[in-house]
């Protein structure tokens, strides 16, 4: 027994390749996809149940025998990040039903999608780095696996090697950074680590175990130079995992490297917030500029998201409440955002076949949900008032300045603006009226836009009553600085 | 009269009629202008009597609602005062007067882009629009930064795409190119809003601004504020944009264009040469000298025009320098002339944009080459021109002569106060304004007089929906003009 959606999300990922041999038998191919969803959703209700639980203040029963006894805390941080990473998960496991309908293995598909949020969602509920590792290793494998699904095209396979090995690398990186913490402290629980050495001078292997450390979540997070995996998997990943990969996959690199950060290492805070401002400006700029010359429509979102994550990493470089209230806003908002753009990417691909942003033109008369629905995200992408993402960045924008980083913050609201060339290039090759659109293009099914109208109306909702959300990012916030 | 939430709704009721207005296209096709002009009647009428209850109490009318209160406060701050309310007043008037004027030019657009059978087009283009006066009059009537850039953004949705949809030639790239300037422009001011927000502990709101005067941060604040409404309103050096957009948008949406520029005179005021008058000392004498070359500059650019759009684009460079002149010599009455040049240039520019509109529209082009004799046909049409034309050049008994004089009376006092370059700069400018006359006039007599080309014999009136909106605008200049206490009444209230 672990916490419950993460049990949920267990057993419905054993059981559906099971489901998925029944349905070959009866002939309903997508009945595995709907199984699937069915089981992220009830697992998404008891998440939220579980968010509801400690905003009301209670601090929910974590499992007190048995092998992995004690090993998980549920905070406000733990438990709004679950919430945001098993509800995109919904709205790419409805939109693959359609889209993955006809390939083979699609229940395998299926089971490793949900192995891969139970894996975030241990990352972030974990209540020591060991625990941490063996999710983290399991959200690792299962999105290799992802990216290359599509196995017998040579692209997806090179770039799941690419991906593994990097991130593999990665990973034994952090492996080695965590047991160097072990062997300072004698514990990984993360109260333990904090009060070890929270307060103490740092010692130079402090200074070796966050280099380690940075580079292994470094690596997940796409942090600049340590990127290149990135355009290659989220460009050839199926559009689903592509949104899931960029919504949610790489920010929980981000996620599980606060938690390190704000205990185990909160006496380097003045080093490594530096190293993270010049960093942030370095990620932002460098996504946003190679976003601009990219032709291929997944490769310029996964460029853009590089540049997101430096926004991410500004407020991480301020560290008071305000800076990690914006980044865990923005991550939230990214979330929706990227989400959206790369669900209606997936449905555009999948009726005209082509990545090719010059192949798309006119499509917006075909098309006009998914149009809508992707200029909003865009719209929100850029960081247009009114949208969720201006709150966000407003907020990072307003947390560097408050400790004389302003030039961070101005680095991001010049970023936002060179953005804009990038992405309006997209809505305007969908609203283009010389040519006339390719043969194939037609409004997607609607299991492919509900879901992508769901996450564009949160969108516009977040943007509007930002306070909806704004409360509990606070208070996420909060719960990572009271764990010193 | 007591009016429940009266600014809200001025931004409301449109806001919230945009998706209705562009359902009701895809049936109805152009019939649904007019009911988006009926809305717009509806909020200048909200303003009009706003005004009249600023005018008869002398307080100012203010409505707060909260957006986020979490980590920083952001607020919905409305506040129509002396400054503000007159200058919401205009520019929503002329919005529905080119809302009117732009049932018949759209039609004739989007039948020639799209074909006759296309409703759905003028749904999208009147809801797409209503965002203008929303976005326009919300800057204006803000009392918060952070409101205040979000209507600053919101004007650029519209702009951007009207042009790409509707525009005229190089339009996709054009467009592109205009969101990109505009959204740096915004990006400086968010940046210089942001920097004053954390010397006020916190606060967006304009009236804490005056409690960071005279701390350094004040000089930044000033600086980026200032720089980005300079590329709005086209400022010599940063000009590269505007007669690219002027020429390649729809004639009417240009006049909304010379708008936003000219509003960057308000919004200096309101923000940093009042709140701030200590720290913008500094930028008097380089704005005005800015402001000068501009000036002179967009003069002999608008003289050499043949592009009967782009001559008056290039005549708006000139013009919003005006304004420039006015307020760099910050006096109250300079200050009170260059908002004041601000709303008589926009009514004067709006009416010739208009008018170039038509002129494309009946004869189909735009070289001023090909046209001569006019008059004859399009009678109205060229009343209007000269109507226009006076305003800009200044001619009594229009609003221009007035706005002028006030202006310049502000400037001579700060001259004569404060040194020999700032009494030689006005002298210039005065010299300067002639050339107004030459580049207004002399197109007027190229276009409507002279022999008539026969290829031209076949040109028609303007329908009287284009030209009547034009002549209210005309009307209210000639209000001003002869009754300029209309509006200083209420701007020397303010300063």
């Amino acid at each position: 027994m672990l916490t419950l959606p993460l049990d949920l999300l267990f057993l419905f990922a054993i059981t559906t390749p099971l489901i998925g041999w029944l349905a070959q038998k009866v002939d309903l191919p997508r009945l595995s996809g709907v199984y699937a969803t069915l089981g992220i959703l009830l697992s998404a209700f008891t998440a939220f149940q579980l968010l509801l639980q400690t905003l009301g203040g209670v601090v929910p029963p974590t499992p007190t025998s048995g092998l992995f006894n004690a090993y998980f805390d549920l905070d406000i941080f733990g438990s709004f990040a679950m919430v945001i990473q098993i509800g995109l998960g919904i709205a790419a496991s409805i939109f693959s039903i359609q889209y993955m309908r006809s390939e083979s293995g699609s229940s395998l598909y299926y089971a490793l999608l949900i192995g891969m949020i139970g894996g975030m969602v241990g990352v972030v509920t974990a209540a020591d780095l060991f625990t941490l590792f063996v999710f983290w290793e399991m959200m690792c494998l299962t999105s290799y696996l992802l990216v290359a699904f599509k196995n017998e095209e040579p692209e997806p396979v090179e770039a799941g090697i690419k991906y593994l090995l990097m991130s593999s690398a990665g990973s034994a990186t952090l492996l080695f950074g965590i047991s160097l913490l072990y062997g300072m402290t004698g514990t990984l629980n993360f109260g333990g680590l904090a009060t070890a050495l929270g307060h103490a001078t740092p010692g130079p292997w402090l200074y070796i175990a966050l280099l380690f450390i940075f580079t292994g979540f470094g690596v997940k997070a796409a942090i600049v130079p340590l990127h290149t995996w990135l355009p290659d998997a989220h460009s050839a990943a199926p559009s689903p995992i592509s949104a899931m990969l960029s919504g949610i996959v790489i920010e929980t690199g981000l996620l599980a490297m606060v938690r390190v950060l704000f205990t185990a290492l909160i006496s380097l805070q003045t080093y490594w917030s530096m190293v993270f401002a010049v960093l942030a400006v370095i990620t932002m700029t460098l996504g946003n500029m190679t976003a601009l010359v990219q032709d291929d429509l997944k490769r310029m979102l996964a460029y853009s998201s590089i540049g997101h994550i430096g926004y991410m990493l500004a407020g991480l470089a301020a560290g008071t409440v305000v800076g990690l209230t914006g980044t865990i806003l923005h991550i939230l908002n990214h979330a929706l955002m990227k989400g959206t753009a790369f669900l209606c990417a997936g449905a555009i691909i999948y009726r005209l076949g082509s990545r090719n942003l010059a192949d798309m033109s006119g499509l917006a008369r075909r098309m006009p949900k998914i149009a809508v629905a992707f200029s909003i995200a865009i719209f929100a992408l850029i960081g247009l008032p009114g949208l969720n993402g201006f709150v966000s960045k407003l907020t990072l924008f307003v947390s560097v300045a408050d400790v004389n980083l302003a030039w961070v913050g101005i680095a991001i609201i010049l970023n936002s603006a060179i953005s804009a060339g990038y992405y309006l290039r997209i809505v305007r090759v969908m609203i283009e009226t010389e040519s006339e659109p390719s043969e194939n293009l037609r409004e997607a099914p609607v299991s492919m836009w509900f879901p992508i109208w769901i996450l564009a109306i949160l969108i516009i909702t977040f943007g509007i009553w930002p306070d909806l959300v704004f409360n509990i990012a606070e208070r996420a916030a909060l719960a990572i600085l009271s764990m010193t | 009269m007591e009016i429940p939430f009266v600014l809200l709704q001025t931004i409301l009721v449109p806001a919230v009629a945009a998706p209705l207005v562009a359902l009701m296209g895809k049936r109805i096709g152009k019939y649904v202008g007019w009911i988006a002009s009926a809305i717009l009647i509806y909020t200048t009428s909200l303003l009009l009597i706003a005004g009249s209850t600023i005018w008869t109490t002398a307080l100012p009318i203010s409505e707060t609602y909260t957006w986020s209160a979490v980590s920083f406060t952001l607020e919905f701050g409305f506040i129509a005062d002396n400054l503000s309310l007159p200058v919401a007043l205009i520019m929503n008037l002329i919005c529905t007067a080119a809302s009117i004027y732009s049932i018949h030019y759209m039609k004739h657009r989007i039948d020639e882009l799209y074909g006759e059978e296309n409703k759905s087009m003028h749904g999208l283009y009147h809801a797409l629009y209503l965002l203008f006066p929303i976005g326009l009059v919300g800057v204006a009537l803000s009392s918060n930064l952070i409101a205040m850039y979000l209507f600053i953004e919101l004007v650029l949705i519209p702009s951007y795409f009207l042009l790409d949809f509707f525009g005229y030639r190089e339009r996709h790239r054009v467009a592109t190119m205009y969101f990109i300037w505009n959204q740096v422009a915004a990006g400086l001011f968010l940046i210089g809003a942001i920097l004053a927000s954390t010397a006020t502990g916190g606060s967006f709101s304009i009236n804490a601004l005056s409690t960071i005067s005279g701390q350094p941060i004040a000089f930044w604040v000033c600086l980026l504020i200032l720089v980005g409404w300079l590329i709005k309103m086209a400022a010599f050096g940063l000009h590269v944009w505007l007669p690219y957009a002027h020429g390649e948008h729809l004639a009417h949406i240009a006049a909304i264009i010379a708008t936003i520029a000219g509003l960057g005179s308000y919004v200096i005021v309101r923000l940093l040469a009042v709140p701030l008058a200590a720290d913008f000392q500094v930028f008097g004498l380089p704005i005005m000298v800015l402001g000068l070359i501009t000036m002179v500059y967009g003069g002999l650019l608008t003289l050499a025009q043949d592009d009967v759009k782009r001559l008056y684009a290039c005549s708006t460079i000139s013009q919003t320098a005006y304004s420039l002149v006015g307020i760099g010599s910050l006096t109250a009455m300079g200050l009170a002339g260059g908002v004041f040049y601000f709303v008589s240039h926009i009514l004067g520019k709006s009416i010739l944009l208009c008018i170039a509109g038509v002129l494309m529209m009946q004869t189909g082009s735009r070289d001023m080459n090909k046209m001569g004799g006019l008059a004859k046909k399009m009678p109205f049409t060229a009343a209007l021109a000269i109507l226009g034309s006076m305003i800009l050049s200044a001619i009594p008994p229009l609003s221009g002569l007035q706005a002028e004089w006030v202006m310049f009376v502000g400037i001579f006092q700060g001259g004569t106060l404060q040194g020999a370059l700032q009494f030689a700069i006005p002298v210039i400018a005065i010299f300067a304004t002639f050339l107004t006359a030459a580049y207004t006039f002399w197109p007027v007599k190229r276009i409507f007089f002279g022999p008539l080309s026969s290829e031209l014999e076949d040109v028609k009136e303007a329908p009287k929906s284009m030209t009547l909106p034009l002549f209210i605008l005309a009307l209210v200049s000639l209000l001003f003009g002869i009754y300029p206490d209309v509006v200083m009444h209420f701007l020397s209230a303010f300063f």
